[in-house]
């Protein structure tokens, strides 16, 4: 027991993450913003990834590192850092999700539409047919359960491994591959006969 | 070897399948166009979405940087600051009883003569029949079909603090008045400088004020509630940001129920009590048990929906200022028949304040009683109002 506690204390204090996480919850604003530089733009972008708007994201970014201080007590230090905050961040955003399929608020097709159509305006001509396909990806992913599409972002837009993917969400291996797969394969035969640009 | 599965294929262009086995399939695809053209096409079709990525610029971070910070500071300072709850709710309490005990419109001479004072206080008065809040009523202030005195003259500030503020020539209901009163069915107070705003607005106040719901969240309060929230009109501009007075987290006590995902309901037990702390740093009670779920379940933090929806509407800002609105901190006490305290709130004064009850006269105890945080606070640190304690 005594081991444990040592060894725990050990790995913590090996881990620069957790040492600013302790800083940061106390106070000291340069501990904070060190780790939130370190990870900002990844949770925001996995928050985005996974939610219909900017602004959602930004929530989720808020929420997450808020209760990854709320919740440091928690903290299974076996795990890496950047898995629990991805971990955070994916339940949030999945709450979000849920929340907002009860009040029947699903518009992030068209939030996603529109920024499929900004980035046309902004490419020039000969990319305009690409972009478009662009955008039929981005519906296709924003039409995967959030489950799968927990798992597609984490693996294709961070480019986190399978065991990453299995930490940050604590599920199986095997679910993780069963996941990816099945999300690649709804957004194939969502694409249909659009994939041929790219075949 | 025959064509792999696209499983199979997706795992070698994840790089995840085992040496020999990626050698294999490497020398496959090397040979089969078919397969070959399917993982390309995967590739560039995973590529192009993760490269379309547009990150915000880094000011959005920096301002969200410092917006957590702020909160986790305050939280985390807030626990020093209980006994300062006590003192809260005896201010609390004391503009009450200064309200049940005095002649309210010399009090309002007074405080507002020093030039402190932003705090103001009403007694509306209902027929009993109606007895409810003038939602739609304070459109029609000073109608003839007003539940309210029919001569009832909403103040100016500047009325308020003239000096004949006890003899008013414009309606017989300015201020405090126990002479002719009826029955009062509610009692409400509110900031000297919104009082207008309050009284005359859409009636959106009162709704405001005395909903058990609250705003950016699915939380309802069990029983009678402890919350509250006025709208009044602030003008925020995200390049402002730092400098803007963003408000603290609703305050909000007692016992809630919240609603879960599947329809379910939790008794999440005492939630916070906070402060508006740019008023005066106060008092927070964090007893959220940590058997809430509050890290799994966003819909168990109120605090921090409240403070994600004022964000939102910071941003909504950044293209053009735009009034928003910002909540002002109401407290309501509630008594039962009995005349018992019987909210929430009154659980939490027990703990803070012993035998606050006591000091409630019995004619109000039929009543809901709706105190407002901001401002009060600030008053009352500073000695501008007399202690409940002093008040015979």
């Amino acid at each position: 027991m005594l081991l444990g506690v040592l060894l725990s204390m050990a790995g913590e204090d090996e881990n620069p993450d957790i040492q600013l996480l302790r800083k940061a919850k106390n106070g000291d604003r340069d501990a904070f913003g060190e780790l939130f530089r370190k990870y900002e733009k990844r949770v925001f972008r996995v928050a985005r990834r996974m939610c219909g708007s900017d602004d959602e994201a930004w929530d989720i970014t808020q929420d997450a590192f808020i209760r990854a201080m709320q919740a440091m007590d928690r903290y299974d230090t076996q795990y890496r850092f950047f898995t629990w905050i991805y971990r955070i961040t994916t339940n949030l955003a999945i709450n979000y999700a849920k929340k907002k399929m009860r009040r029947h608020e699903v518009h992030f097709e068209e939030a996603y539409s529109a920024e499929g159509q900004q980035v046309i305006e902004d490419n020039v001509a000969d990319r305009a047919a690409g972009e478009q396909l662009l955008g039929a990806v981005s519906k296709a992913v924003n039409k995967l359960t959030p489950a799968l599409k927990a798992v597609f972002v984490l693996r294709i837009d961070q480019q986190l491994s399978y065991s990453e993917i299995a930490e940050s969400l604590d599920i199986a291996l095997g679910t993780v591959m069963s996941r990816l797969n099945r999300a690649r394969t709804k957004i194939r035969e969502e694409l249909g006969s659009m994939l041929g640009e790219w075949e | 070897m025959n064509c792999p599965d696209f499983n199979t294929l997706m795992m070698f262009l994840d790089g995840e399948l085992g040496e020999e086995r990626m050698k294999e399939v490497s020398e496959h695809v090397g040979q089969c166009s078919r397969c070959r053209n399917l993982i390309d096409s995967q590739r560039n079709l995973e590529t192009s979405w993760r490269d379309s990525f547009v990150t915000p610029e880094d000011d959005k971070f920096r301002s969200m940087e410092w917006i957590i910070y702020r909160k986790m500071n305050r939280r985390s300072r807030w626990k020093f600051f209980v006994p300062a709850a006590a003192g809260i709710v005896a201010v609390l309490l004391g503009v009450k009883l200064i309200m049940d005990n005095q002649p309210f419109k010399g009090r309002v001479t007074e405080l507002l003569r020093d030039g402190r004072t932003d705090y103001v206080s009403y007694t509306l008065r209902f027929d009993e029949e109606r007895g409810e809040l003038p939602v739609s009523g304070i459109d029609e202030f000073g109608s003839e079909e007003t539940p309210v005195d029919a001569s009832f003259n909403v103040p100016t500030e500047e009325s308020v603090q003239a000096e004949d503020i006890s003899a008013p020539t414009t309606g017989e209901a300015v201020g405090y008045s126990t002479a002719n009163a009826e029955p009062v069915d509610r009692q409400f107070a509110v900031l000297a400088d919104t009082v207008e705003e309050y009284l005359r607005g859409s009636g959106s106040a009162a709704a405001e004020t005395y909903p058990h719901t609250v705003a950016g969240g699915e939380l309802s309060a069990g029983g009678s509630g402890g919350i509250g929230a006025a709208a009044s009109s602030g003008y925020i501009n995200e390049e402002e940001c730092e400098e803007a007075e963003i408000p603290e987290e609703i305050m909000f006590s007692g016992a809630f129920e919240c609603s879960g995902p599947e329809g379910q309901t939790d008794d999440i037990g005492d939630i916070t009590l906070s402060l508006d702390s740019d008023t005066a740093e106060l008092a927070v009670i964090e007893t959220v048990p940590s058997s809430t779920g509050i890290f799994n379940d966003t819909e168990n933090n109120m605090a921090v929906s409240q403070s994600c929806d004022y964000y939102s509407r910071l941003h909504e800002t950044s293209d053009h200022d735009m009034n928003t609105t910002r909540a002002d901190i109401y407290v309501e006490l509630v008594f039962d028949e009995g005349g018992q305290p019987d909210s929430s709130t009154a659980l939490l004064l027990d703990t803070l304040f012993a035998g606050w009850s006591d000091y409630i006269p019995i004619e109000y105890r039929d009543t809901v009683i709706i105190v407002p945080m901001s401002g009060v606070s600030e008053l009352f640190l500073e000695g501008c109002i007399v202690p409940a304690e002093t008040i015979e």
